[in-house]
């Protein structure tokens, strides 16, 4: 599958005739897009390809697709770069062209709402630009993939499972909010104690994820945490799990 | 990873602390980028006696800690000597690279001493876990240059023409996180195009990007909703250069309004405007 880009001058047509287009979104229309792409040359042919896939658009709630459709997409476009995938023409591309009818799955209530902002966010990158990479429904898929991926691993997509069986959207934002996630080993080492959690039979909530990452916060305020390898970092959050702290521990 | 000036439970030398006497730590970092990556090369200044000692005996080292927030890039860089050279592929970093730089403790310290500590800490020792931090160096933004294939210069503002006669003449998009995008309607369009490269371009400017900018100081001002965008912090730095911060904006101050800031940051279009008329309609005169 070549991988295709939005070209910079039709991605900010397309933004800034959002409203004018909203029409045609909420009707599922593509072949208008396809229209106004082609009369601009507004797609790219990259030299980038993959191999061939398609999205899981199987389950009545959409939601209930992303585990395995993060294994999909960074499965196949796994060799992408940092840089490329960071791309918002990339996704944008790719949210109005092959995988139009996956964002119209996935997003179904936020675009059939009509609301501006709403379609927008479905389409292009509305947040910040580390934000807008896990917000937007193309993009957090590969960068869930690209942070909780473990080459070691049997299953290389074992701890992408914790993030994407818990509340995908948010739980993937809330992961992505922390920067020291951005470290494989301290990532790894967060999900591989909270998955000892999950086997040992505890129901896994968003606290697992808040008070870890809370918890090692802190700590790095006095420690590089990039200094201890993958089992430390688990074996400490491993300690606070079972700590009466967390027990205690409430959100909200 | 920005290091904090909060409370530690054991001294760490800091030029923004006081924990040691007559000790220093400093840092100077170059970056040389080339077509395939960048070369960040380290230079660690530590005077000071008792963190060198330890350093070469291999329980603390010197660190370089780059962390790229678009691209979740982060890397820790260690070793025992003042200068460390280190190239990251382009490939993996964007926009922008945070550069820490620290001695950290390769190993528990049980009971870390050093005569250059405060008085106030008499002659106590501390334990210092592995990886704790024993100094903070200088820290550094390094921008990265965007080698993409776009030949679209990057621009705070685009410029783009609308589809229909009957749309607004100016619309102001800031839903983006990198670039603000104005629509003009296809008259307005082409005559902003016609009119903005002749003699009359100053007085296009104001008519419509001054405006532009005025809007978007207001929504600014109004609410932060936007504050982790690119273009709003790009915003933010440049008034900030005047001594104005977001929060100082204010419809009714004459020296701190939409209009007034938007004015400085331009340096005044509306005179140059006016006299840029003023000088055809003279030329023409002469005709």
């Amino acid at each position: 599958m070549r991988i295709d880009f939005m070209t910079e001058e039709a991605l900010v047509k397309l933004r800034a005739d959002l409203e004018d287009n909203l029409g045609h979104y909420v009707k599922n229309d593509q072949d208008y897009f396809y229209d106004v792409l082609d009369k601009m040359d507004g797609l790219l042919a990259s030299s980038l390809t993959c191999p061939d896939f398609d999205l899981n658009m199987s389950a009545v709630a959409p939601e209930n697709t992303d585990t395995d459709n993060v294994r999909r997409l960074y499965g196949a476009m796994r060799g992408l770069s940092p840089v490329v995938a960071a791309d918002e023409r990339l996704w944008t591309g790719l949210s109005h062209g092959y995988f139009w009818d996956y964002v119209q799955y996935r997003q179904h209530d936020a675009i059939a709402s009509g609301d501006p902002k709403r379609v927008a966010t479905s389409f292009f990158f509305t947040n910040g630009h580390r934000r807008s990479l896990f917000v937007h429904c193309l993009s957090r898929l590969w960068w869930a993939g690209y942070l909780t991926y473990d080459e070691k691993a049997k299953d290389p997509f074992a701890l992408t499972d914790v993030v994407t069986q818990q509340a995908f959207a948010s739980t993937i934002m809330l992961i992505s909010s922390s920067n020291m996630t951005s470290n494989k080993d301290i990532c790894l080492g967060v999900l591989t104690s909270i998955k000892k959690r999950q086997l040992m039979g505890e129901a896994i909530q968003r606290k697992h994820f808040v008070g870890p990452l809370r918890y090692l916060n802190n700590m790095g305020a006095l420690t590089v945490l990039d200094m201890l390898s993958r089992e430390e970092i688990t074996e400490i959050v491993d300690q606070y799990l079972a700590s009466d702290a967390f027990a205690q521990m409430k959100l909200g | 990873m920005r290091p904090s000036n909060g409370l530690s439970p054991y001294p760490i030398l800091a030029s923004f602390r006081d924990d040691y006497q007559d000790s220093t730590f400093s840092t100077s970092v170059d970056c040389l980028p080339n077509a395939q990556a960048a070369f960040i090369s380290c230079k660690f200044e530590l005077h000071d006696d008792g963190l060198r000692q330890l350093i070469d005996q291999g329980g603390a080292c010197y660190l370089l800690h780059l962390e790229c927030g678009v691209t979740s890039f982060r890397k820790a860089y260690r070793c025992q000597v003042p200068v460390l050279r280190v190239h990251v592929p382009l490939t993996q970093i964007a926009d922008s690279i945070d550069v820490c730089t620290y001695v950290v403790a390769t190993q528990d310290l049980p009971a870390y001493a050093n005569s250059a500590f405060h008085p106030d800490y008499g002659n106590g020792s501390f334990a210092v876990h592995a990886g704790g931090i024993l100094a903070i160096g200088d820290s550094y933004a390094l921008q990265i240059e965007e080698t993409g294939d776009t030949d679209v210069p990057p621009s705070l503002i685009r410029v783009v023409k609308g589809d229909s006669d009957k749309s607004e003449d100016v619309q102001v998009n800031t839903d983006g996180s990198e670039y603000i995008v104005v629509r003009l309607n296809p008259r307005t369009y082409d005559l902003y195009l016609q009119e903005g490269n002749g003699p009359l371009g100053d007085t296009v400017f104001s008519l419509i990007l001054l405006p532009v900018l005025q809007t978007v100081l207001s929504r600014m001002a109004a609410d932060e909703e936007d504050a982790d965008k690119s273009w709003y912090r790009s915003i933010e730095e440049l008034i900030g250069s005047y001594g104005i911060a977001v929060k100082d904006i204010d419809q009714n101050d004459p020296q701190k309004s939409p209009m007034a800031v938007a004015q400085k940051i331009f340096e005044d279009p509306v005179a140059r405007a006016l006299e840029a008329i003023m000088q055809l309609q003279e030329a023409g005169n002469e005709d």
